[in-house]
């Protein structure tokens, strides 16, 4: 089954008619996301501070929200909201209390109250990830705090913050904060769309981060074929990421790999090598030595994906350093023979395979799959 | 430093147990790490036969920096 269409969802603030959404769009098409734009016309302040005004139109947007989850037949949506859409977002997530799910969301403007429960909220996976863009100057989030607070309050029934000007109280590995010196308006900024585009494609990769992952695939299948004694063309080389719930092969990061099934597999945390190596953080290695794959590898699924003349596979995850989890696993594989390194799993010579290959290959790959998470381009990566 | 293998249980299927023909092994290292282990060592030499400067230089930087290192 092909992955489900990737819809952004953006929404606007009010005073505006949004004119940012149209502007993103061709940032959005370039990363082969499908912008969706919600447009709720002109929201005056005043229906912004009554609580009547303001609860009708997140109840319009939610309903709006789960419509198009049915019909664009995803479970989830990105989100890129400005102002009064942040708010918007994130109270119908937690009103639909999980129904309703977010991928990656990118928060401008926000007026999020700053000690919003992020660490439950990833932790349920109701959001993969989030990007808080500041803007240091921003009166306008001030004003949305000061009238969530009393006396004001009283009359508003308002729940906002001025996360859209200081950073949210709680951190999490997922939960990335930028900043700029400006105001209300000059957090969606359009210089920084190409950034917000990349950063909601992810685990896609845009194409100059793409290039280099290749290049080092390239010469890792080379490098392994050296370490393990074996012919390079029997040896291939991929990458998964975590997709729309499950590790996929990110496209195009693979190299010598010509059995179409296999760039359709989705594999579960925990399940077979490479879906140890995600959730464990470890290398694994897995081998076949009979005549089937029998043991903890794969349901029969995903098993009849697989090139029946695979024998091995090295699963080596992939760690952020900064965040400290781990962003995708890079396995190795080879065909027909089993390597004299790794013809038994638990022998010091297999070990001294898996931490040479994995000790080779982690520097390499990591800032190129950072540089994605965050949605930087290659001139930011430091090697 | 200490890696070492664990064998990966199969889930509970309720039949009895039979000859796995393949099995998942994860590798565990703990550190710190010790570039005079023998383990390393030999490790590093694997390295060195690729005569990649990539490689190697990831691999010396993987050691300096404990990022092998998957138990306190």
């Amino acid at each position: 089954m092909r992955p489900r269409p990737r819809v952004v969802v953006t929404i606007h603030g009010i005073r505006t008619h949004g004119r940012w959404q149209k502007e993103i769009t061709p940032y959005l098409a370039r990363h082969r996301l499908v912008p969706y734009h919600i447009d709720y016309g002109w929201f005056h302040v005043f229906r912004f501070l009554s609580p009547w005004w303001r609860k009708k139109q997140i109840q319009k947007v939610r309903a709006e929200l789960r419509s198009l989850l049915e019909k664009a037949g995803t479970p989830r949506v990105s989100i890129v909201a400005h102002s009064f859409g942040t708010l918007i977002a994130m109270e119908c997530l937690q009103a639909d209390n999980g129904d309703l799910r977010y991928d990656r969301i990118v928060l401008t403007g926000s007026i999020v109250p700053r000690d919003f429960d992020w660490k439950s909220v990833l932790a349920k996976k109701w959001v993969i990830a989030v990007r808080n863009e500041r803007a240091t100057a921003d009166w306008v989030v001030r004003t949305a705090l000061l009238a969530s607070r009393r006396p004001l309050r009283w009359f508003t029934r308002l729940k906002a913050g001025d996360s859209g000007r200081q950073p949210f109280t709680q951190s999490a590995p997922a939960l990335l904060d930028d900043w700029i010196a400006g105001d209300h308006s000059e957090a969606h900024n359009p210089f920084r769309f190409e950034r917000w585009a990349r950063f909601m494609a992810y685990p896609e990769l845009p194409d100059d981060l793409l290039s280099k992952v290749v290049a080092e695939l390239q010469a890792l299948r080379q490098e392994a074929a050296k370490v393990l004694d074996v012919d390079p063309e029997l040896v291939r080389v991929n990458l998964f990421a975590p997709l729309d719930g499950a590790l996929r092969i990110v496209r195009g990061a693979t190299d010598n790999m010509q059995y179409a099934p296999e760039f359709e597999m989705k594999i579960e945390e925990n399940h077979g090598a490479t879906g140890t190596a995600f959730a464990q953080g470890k290398s694994c290695v897995v081998v076949k030595k009979g005549k089937t794959w029998t043991g903890n590898t794969l349901p029969g699924t995903e098993l009849d994906k697989l090139n029946p003349r695979l024998r091995w596979a090295v699963s080596l995850p992939v760690k952020s350093q900064a965040r400290g989890v781990v962003v995708g696993v890079v396995n190795v594989d080879g065909l027909d023979n089993i390597p004299r390194l790794l013809q038994d799993p638990n022998s010091d010579d297999c070990k001294v395979a898996v931490l040479a290959l994995h000790a080779g290959m982690l520097q390499r790959f990591e800032p190129c799959l950072e540089a994605a998470f965050r949605g930087d381009g290659p001139q930011r990566i430091e090697v | 430093m200490k890696v070492e293998t664990v064998t990966i249980s199969p889930p509970e299927s309720g039949q009895p147990t039979t000859k796995a023909d393949a099995e998942v092994v994860m590798v565990e290292v703990s550190g710190p790490t010790d570039p005079d282990d023998a383990l390393i060592k030999r490790a590093r030499e694997l390295v060195l036969s690729t005569g990649s400067a990539a490689m190697i230089k990831s691999f010396d930087w993987a050691l300096e920096s404990e990022a092998l290192v998957t138990e306190d």
